[in-house]
């Protein structure tokens, strides 16, 4: 259970900052905890409305079909349904869904219910309301439709074959993006290198994060003014408003999205803007509030898949040394049945188109295909993890095949920390890190200088034993911008996050923010920030609890998502307090007869003349002059409000779509990971006896959060590694569906993990804080590493997939020669 | 043979308060709690019975309230999440998860909390393994456990503040 | 999934292909079925409930017989649905006299979509097996006792 962190050094240059270092960086008790611990979080499922109706939907049993007929005359029959709606009255009532791909993936026709098709097992067919839970379970179960089976496509290597059925007609194929990605010179990196180390195919598999609290929203229709409240968990409100308002042909303002409380998200509550649509159609039909719950297997089923990628003919140009200068692939990536956040995964992973490495020279021909399975949605790590699992996974071969030591040949290729900011050869701009410097301190914690001595010790006992070691970058405050590097014709770019501060009549201090908390402590990172600012303490700043549209404190990006709460709302936050201390001081100098707003500061909750502190003046005072008693300001200081909202626009550009070049997200948190494992060569079954990760997320707000990201992150990239997949049969069943199947790390599943970390800060940010929150993908890569390294002993087999269960090991124990015969070593 | 039983009333002790309500005999003890009695801090995270957020203590016995009909807790003595701060006071488990970060979004955490307190109520002193499997049916997609687990041992030794 | 196999009967194929072609016979042939409706000569609807271990599953299986070639070849398709599962079914069976009996050879493929088809082949395979198994001991009664003098 014992932990140990490793003290920071003093950062090399720090900006100027008006925060004292009060709160920043202290682990301050969370203000969502009081209500969370007793139960009094008010998640979607806990609001109520009168008369409201429970939505159950019936759903596809097949990965492909068409549909004959629906009939659900039996489910009307039923006493206390209220009603229901298929996919053909979504049809008339809506528009299909803005598609991102340019023509002709960008032809998919998505609706809020199937429409003549079913393209997925568990796709909805049929929404059906009625009085009680199970009622409206019962009805579904009475909706009877007609299909008609048609072949489905599973394999996403055969997806693009000619002959395959396809998924939308309009497309004309399966595949829905391509794209050819050449940076530096990789013929000249083939005629310098001493040998190419050549991989045939590495497989990433599909699994996802499951939020234990599923999906949902209660929606009510207001007839007089045509406007929908949604109380939903949907995690990026601002991207749902921007695919549904055109959809049901209505205003932006005529959708109000409103959290409180959400149980994780993990990117998987983005894609939900389907099944709202959906919900609003019903609530508008059925005149009543309508409340959905997702079922576990339905969102296993049928609701944000990680992508699973295929890495093909790979091609790494060496020097002897072990100096990587550039890669060449083919990489494929499954985006499910619909493409509703796709295709943006195409681009998405340029942001660490390097990895962590200093190779220069890149070709890559990426192509993305729809399958007949669940459809994919921004998973935590997003395309960068499958991206950086590849980089990992290269550098491990190369090192294992050129027989060089791991950690020499990762700091021989490493950009150093005296390289930063770092340019990539796609024009991302890396700020800041010091990766080598995380590594030792990763190793440090397994006690790397003395692993032989337990090497010994395992392998007496009859275990294979090995360490690896895992690397990954955390890209956050994305630029949507790199949209156009997919699609040219779109028109998104940049970022932004909203923040209000006020000062209220009694001198509260009301924060709002427009992002969409999931368990990342944003009310108390933010009243951190703002408290340091004011010269009061964080309980002293109420911050609003979770999101609301009404609030007007949401700006089109607005949510919680990507790794940038740290850069984009506590950004927004910052900008709006120093309006909001600027005002301050100025009615402090005004009130108290000083000549300017230099001659005060702000202290204790009051405003204090700088040359006489005990002429104060209360932020109560402040705020009653301004709301209540204003005739006694001075003409000049009538525009004061002491209510400031303030727009954190981040400083992207456009980027350069002819090159595809340009910097595509703002900061680069690090995580590295140690790994240690004893196999079993019997079985094939292992166990991690000693873990370590090490995060660099520039300057950390409240490090205990930090911390808690770090291992839940790392819990989920080690229950993926070992045995978390969403395995499909021949005929797109999906053969894990719930948590009977899809088995998640239990507590004691969980190896003995430890942390570790260092700051580096951003030059980029306001904070010098970056986005973290992805970056646990490292395990994955460093359980690969580590069961590679046991196997050496036995045939030394090349681990190419990124789940590895028992099975798995022991078919690479019995058949080392069929992964080997994936990889092969020329000369030059 | 006699008539399927469709609805019953049944009388419960929820956390000290009693009950007295007809249900629908299908009706599982979480949407009893959850809908009935507006008592929302247990939820619901899956639907086979996996995943351990709808935990709950009836009669001194750690139940999974989504795998129990709420007829079959007729007459028992229930106590959920609501119940554990007393007097506006914290239980000390839960000033624990607070303080050592054993919580992030909160949505594991009354199923969490009330597998810890039933562990403590019949072994005072666990060690960690016994913490673990005491915990072993509650899923966490958050934490990864491990604040969880100090959380528990603190509370157990009664080392409950930061 | 695939199965099939070979049997062989002690009696004639013209009595083996009685059976097997008499809608009748043919219901009472299938392990669980609660009742039946013969619509024609090719076409009958029988209300089945098959053992799951954990429960048990009821369908509405219609089948028909879509082509035949007397004495020596059939060949049908099933469709069936219950609640969580849809069955979709096609086999054939080919007699060929062996002596004074009769050697069968049939083949099934049979596909199970809904929740019960995500419990995956492992665990069905078992189950089909089972259920071809009780085909094929009632066939072997149906036959023997269609050769009892009356």
């Amino acid at each position: 259970m014992s932990e140990t962190t490793t003290a920071p050094e003093r950062p090399v240059t720090v900006e100027a900052d008006e925060t004292k270092p009060g709160f920043i960086g202290v682990s301050v008790p969370r203000k969502e905890d009081k209500r969370l611990v007793q139960g009094e979080g008010v998640f979607v499922d806990d609001v109520k409305r009168h008369a409201m109706a429970y939505v159950h939907f019936a759903r596809s049993p097949y990965a492909h079909a068409a549909i004959t007929s629906i009939d659900v005359s039996k489910a009307m029959e039923l006493e206390g349904v209220y009603g229901t709606l298929i996919g053909e009255e979504v049809a008339a009532q809506t528009d299909a869904f803005f598609q991102i791909a340019p023509p002709p993936g960008g032809h998919v026709r998505d609706y809020a219910l199937a429409v003549g098709r079913v393209r997925h097992v568990g796709e909805p067919v049929v929404a059906v309301a009625a009085a009680t839970r199970e009622l409206a379970r019962d009805a579904a179960d009475l909706v009877e439709v007609e299909y008609e089976p048609l072949t489905p496509v599973v394999d996403m290597e055969r997806a693009a074959d000619p002959g395959m059925p396809v998924l939308h007609d309009e497309v004309g194929s399966n595949v829905i993006w391509n794209g050819q990605f050449d940076y530096g010179d990789f013929d000249a990196a083939l005629a310098e290198a001493d040998k190419v180390v050549k991989i045939d195919r590495l497989h990433f598999h599909r699994f996802s994060s499951t939020p234990l609290e599923t999906s949902g929203a209660l929606v009510e229709y207001n007839r007089g003014t045509g406007q929908w409240t949604i109380q939903s968990n949907n995690q990026f409100p601002g991207f749902a408003v921007i695919m549904m308002a055109p959809a049901l042909r209505v205003g932006i303002d005529k959708l109000r999205f409103v959290s409180q409380d959400i149980g994780g998200g993990f990117g998987n509550k983005i894609c939900t803007h389907v099944q709202l649509v959906a919900l609003c159609l019903l609530a508008r039909k059925l005149r009543r509030p309508v409340n959905w719950t997702e079922w576990r297997t339905d969102q296993h089923t049928a609701n944000s898949h990680g992508n699973e990628r295929v890495f093909l003919d790979v091609e790494v140009p060496v020097k002897a040394d072990g100096t990587m200068l550039g890669f060449r692939a083919r990489m494929i990536d499954d985006c499910g049945a619909y493409t509703r956040y796709e295709p943006l995964g195409c681009i998405i992973w340029a942001q660490v188109t390097p990895g962590a490495y200093r190779w220069r020279n890149v070709r890559v021909d990426f192509t993305q295909v729809c399958t007949n399975k669940s459809p994919c949605g921004p998973n935590r790590g997003y395309s960068r993890m499958q991206h950086l699992w590849f980089t990992e996974r290269v550098i491990d071969i190369v090192a294992h095949e050129l027989d060089l030591d791991p950690v020499e040949i990762r700091k021989r290729n490493y950009i150093r920390a005296d390289e930063m900011p770092y340019e990539t050869p796609n024009g991302c701009i890396y700020d800041s890190g010091d990766y080598a410097r995380c590594l030792d301190e990763a190793l440090k914690l397994v006690d790397y200088a003395n692993i032989e001595e337990r090497r010994r010790d395992a392998e007496a006992r009859g275990k294979l034993f090995g360490v690896g070691i895992g690397s990954t970058l955390d890209s956050g405050t994305n630029n949507f911008g790199q949209s156009t590097l997919v699609n040219p014709e779109l028109q998104f770019s940049g970022n932004n996050e909203v923040a209000t501060v006020k000062l209220d009549i009694f001198g509260e201090i009301v924060v709002t923010i427009g992002t969409t908390p999931q368990g990342q402590g944003h009310e108390t990172t933010a009243a951190q920030v703002v408290a340091d600012m004011l010269g009061v303490t964080p309980d002293d700043v109420n911050v609003r609890a979770g999101h609301d549209s009404y609030w007007n404190s949401h700006a089109g990006f607005s949510g919680t998502y990507a790794s940038q709460f740290a850069v984009t709302g506590l950004g927004a936050v910052k900008g709006a307090t120093e309006m909001l201390v600027d005002q301050i001081k100025r009615i402090g100098a005004a009130v108290l007869g000083a000549d300017s707003t230099d001659d005060v500061f702000l202290e204790g909750g009051f405003v204090k003349r700088k040359d006489n502190p005990e002429a104060a003046l209360p932020f109560m005072a402040c705020g009653a002059i301004v709301n209540a008693n204003n005739a006694v300001l001075p003409m000049e200081a009538r525009d004061i409000t002491l209510n400031c909202r303030y727009v954190y626009v981040p400083p992207h550009q456009l980027p350069d779509k002819e090159r595809k070049y340009g910097n595509l997200t703002l900061t680069y948190a690090t995580q590295i990971h140690a790994c240690v494992v004893e196999v079993d060569p019997e079985t094939g079954e292992y166990e991690i006896i000693d873990y370590g990760a090490v995060d660099d997320c520039g300057v950390r707000i409240n490090p205990q959060i930090v911390e808690g990201q770090v291992h839940g992150a790392t819990a989920q990239a080690l229950g993926a590694a070992t045995h978390e997949v969403f395995t499909y049969d021949e005929e797109g069943n999906l053969l894990t569906p719930n948590f009977y199947d899809y088995h998640v790390p239990h507590a004691l599943d969980m190896p003995p993990l430890k942390t570790g970390y260092i700051e580096s800060p951003s030059p980029f940010t306001p904070l010098g804080a970056k986005g973290m929150g992805e970056g646990g993908g490292a395990g994955l890569s460093a359980v690969c590493s580590a069961l590679q390294d046991a196997l050496k002993a036995r045939g030394g087999a090349i681990v190419w997939d990124s789940c590895n269960p028992p099975h798995r090991v022991w078919e690479m124990l019995q058949n080392p020669e069929q992964s080997r015969a994936n990889v092969r070593v020329e000369n030059m | 043979m006699a008539e399927p039983v469709s609805s019953a009333t049944i009388g419960v002790d929820v956390n000290g308060d009693r009950y007295e309500r007809e249900v629908a005999a299908r009706k599982l003890l979480v949407h009893f709690l959850r809908d009935d009695l507006d008592l929302t801090g247990t939820h619901v995270g899956c639907d086979t019975g996996n995943c351990g957020a709808c935990t709950v203590i009836v009669d001194g016995v750690a139940v999974k309230s989504c795998m129990i009909l709420a007829i079959q807790a007729d007459g028992a003595s229930i106590e959920t999440v609501e119940g554990l701060a007393s007097d506006g006071e914290l239980h000390p488990l839960q000033q624990a998860f607070s303080s050592r970060h054993a919580l992030q979004c909160g949505y594991c955490t009354p199923g969490m909390l009330m597998s810890a307190k039933n562990l403590l109520d019949h072994n005072p002193e666990p060690t960690e393994t016994e913490i673990r499997r005491a915990i072993q049916g509650n899923i966490c997609r958050c934490t990864g456990y491990v604040n969880i687990v100090e959380a528990i041992d603190a509370a157990a030794k009664g080392e409950v503040s930061g | 999934m695939k199965v099939q196999g070979d049997r062989s009967f002690a009696a004639p194929r013209e009595s083996v292909w009685q059976v097997l072609n008499d809608p009748a016979q043919m219901a009472n042939l299938m392990p669980g079925v609660e009742s039946f409706d013969i619509h024609d000569e090719r076409r009958w609807t029988a209300n089945v409930k098959i053992s799951l271990g954990l429960g048990s599953l009821g369908l509405k299986i219609d089948f028909e017989k879509t082509d035949e070639r007397q004495p020596e070849f059939a060949r049908l398709h099933a469709k069936g649905s219950g609640i969580g599962a849809i069955l979709n079914m096609d086999t054939q069976f080919a007699l060929a006299e062996q002596g004074d009996g009769t050697t069968m050879h049939w083949e099934a493929d049979v596909h199970i979509a809904g929740p019960v088809g995500s419990m995956g082949q492992r665990v069905l395979q078992p189950i089909v097996n089972q259920q071809v198994q009780n085909v094929l001991n009632a066939l072997d009664r149906q036959v023997a006792a269609a050769q009892t003098p009356r």
